[in-house]
Parts: C-alpha cells; structure tokens; sequence
C-alpha cells in the first residue's frame, strides 16, 4: 500500500470505529432496556464503546498532530502533467501507426479480391496459361499501385 | 509549538479547530451516555408522580440518545473535512503520489515507442525484401 493511500486508508478504519462505538452503545443501552437484562453482556458493550471511542480519539488526534506539522499553508503547485502530456503522444504515435497498417491491410484485402475476380476467366490463351502473368492481374496491380 | 509558528494563523486556527470538535464530541458521546445509564437506575424520590418522572426522563434519554448521534455524525464529518485537507496539504504524500504516477507514465510510453521501434525494425526487413522483388519485376 503506497503511503498516500495509507493515511486515507486509516481514516476509513477511523470511521468505521466510530460506526462501531455507535453501536455498541446501542447495544447496551438495549440490554439494560430488557426485561431480563444480562449486567455482563451490558457491562462488555460498555466497555467496547469506552474502548472503541478512546481508540478513535487517539488515532484523530495522532493524525491532527502530523497534519500541523507537515502543513504548510501555501498551496501544492507540483503537477503530473507533464508525463501525461508525453504518454499522450505516444499513445497518439501509436493509433496513427495502427490506423497507416490497417490502411495498408486494407488496401492488401483489395488488391487480393481482385486478383481471385480476375483469376477464373475461360478465355485464357494456352500462352498465358504456361507460366507468365495473365494480362488482368497486371491491370488490377496497376490500380493499387 | 516551534514547528507550528511557521503556519498562517488560518490554518493554525483550522487545525486547532479540528482539535477542539474531536475533544467536544466525544465529551459529549460519553456524558449523554453516563446520563441515559444514571437515568436508568429509576430514583423513587422525587418530587413529581411516577408516571411524570418516567415520561419526562424518557424525554430526557430519547434527547440524550439524539444528541450521542449527533456528535457520531460530527466526528464523521470531521473525520471527512480531515481527509480533504490531508488530499490537499499533506505535501509528502502529494509528492509521492506524482512522483509515482510520473514513473508509470513514462515507464508506459517507453514500453510503447519500445514495440513501435521493433514494428518499424520488422516492417523495414519486409520492405527491402518487397522491394527487391518489385525492382526485379515486370512491373517497374
């Protein structure tokens, strides 16, 4: 847990305490409102609402105590801004690169569809079909290029 | 106290504050508390029928109960106008705080301009290699 987090963290604990030492009062006044009252059940929540509230007394005045001596008055003027700004373009470098690759996919995709078109034609002169290139692809090449 | 000279005299007097509603609501939690338990013990020698004395110290506890949550809610909200100010003026972990997020930051964007390097390294051996076979080809 990183110390900022810490203080804050024992801030929460404190309220809940507090919650607890409300309740525990309740609880014993409910014991003595009883018919049949149990003196020991009630003497052991008094004694937890005593508890419970001098621990909280305790702890607030601890961190009132470090909050005067590390106080200063003058307001915080640090700022992370600065590393943000850089991740920022970096993050920005990133989704152009993404988006020049996705064109270039793109663009792959095209070239690669109408090559499968023009691959299926009948007509294809024994020429053609030994071993060079036929006419179409190097029209659909010349498109894309 | 030397420490403290240092403070402006509002934040001084803030925190000073602070001291006094911590010290007056938990005195107040535990009196009301001791009064209700006196009032319960039910002392037969009173001036005032039975029937006034039990309704008026029923008032009483049901006044003394109310005022035990009222100081409960204060010192929760002391407990908030204390986080508050810690947020704002605790200067060590403030400074803590950014410092952190600062080296996660940029540690991030060199981990990113990292894998973009080796996609431009990767994408440059593609390139001499598909240019090497466009250059060679019919087609230049």
């Amino acid at each position: 847990m990183t110390a900022p987090m810490e203080r804050i963290q024992v801030l929460d604990s404190i309220e809940k305490d507090i919650i607890t030492c409300l309740q525990s009062a309740g609880q014993a006044l409910i014991e003595l409102s009883k018919e049949k009252s149990s003196l020991k059940q009630a003497e052991s929540q008094t004694h937890q609402f005593l508890k419970t509230l001098g621990h909280v007394e305790s702890k607030l005045t601890e961190q009132i105590n470090y909050l005067t001596q590390v106080s200063t008055g003058q307001p915080h003027e640090g700022s992370g801004y600065a590393s943000q700004k850089v991740l920022q373009m970096a993050w920005h470098r990133l989704e152009h690169v993404r988006s020049r690759v996705n064109e270039l996919e793109r663009i792959k995709n095209k070239h690669l569809q109408g090559r499968a078109l023009l691959r299926p034609q009948p007509q294809l002169t024994q020429s053609q079909q030994n071993g060079t290139q036929p006419v179409g692809s190097a029209t659909g090449a010349g498109t894309t290029g | 106290m030397a420490l403290s000279r240092g403070l402006p005299q509002s934040k001084e007097a803030l925190l000073k504050s602070y001291t006094t509603r911590l010290k007056d609501d938990v005195k107040s939690m535990l009196e009301n508390f001791e009064e209700i338990v006196k009032l319960a013990k039910g002392e037969n020698d009173t001036q005032l029928s039975k029937m006034t004395q039990s309704e008026q110290d029923t008032y009483e506890m049901h006044v003394r109960a109310a005022n035990i949550v009222r100081a409960g809610e204060s010192l929760m909200k002391l407990v908030s106008d204390i986080k508050q100010y810690l947020i704002l003026n605790d200067f060590p972990s403030v400074n803590e705080a950014i410092t952190q997020n600062s080296k996660l930051f940029r540690t991030k964007q060199a981990e990113c301009d990292q894998k973009l390097k080796s996609l431009r390294d990767d994408m440059a051996a593609d390139l001499y290699d598909l240019e090497e076979e466009y250059y060679t080809s019919i087609y230049k």
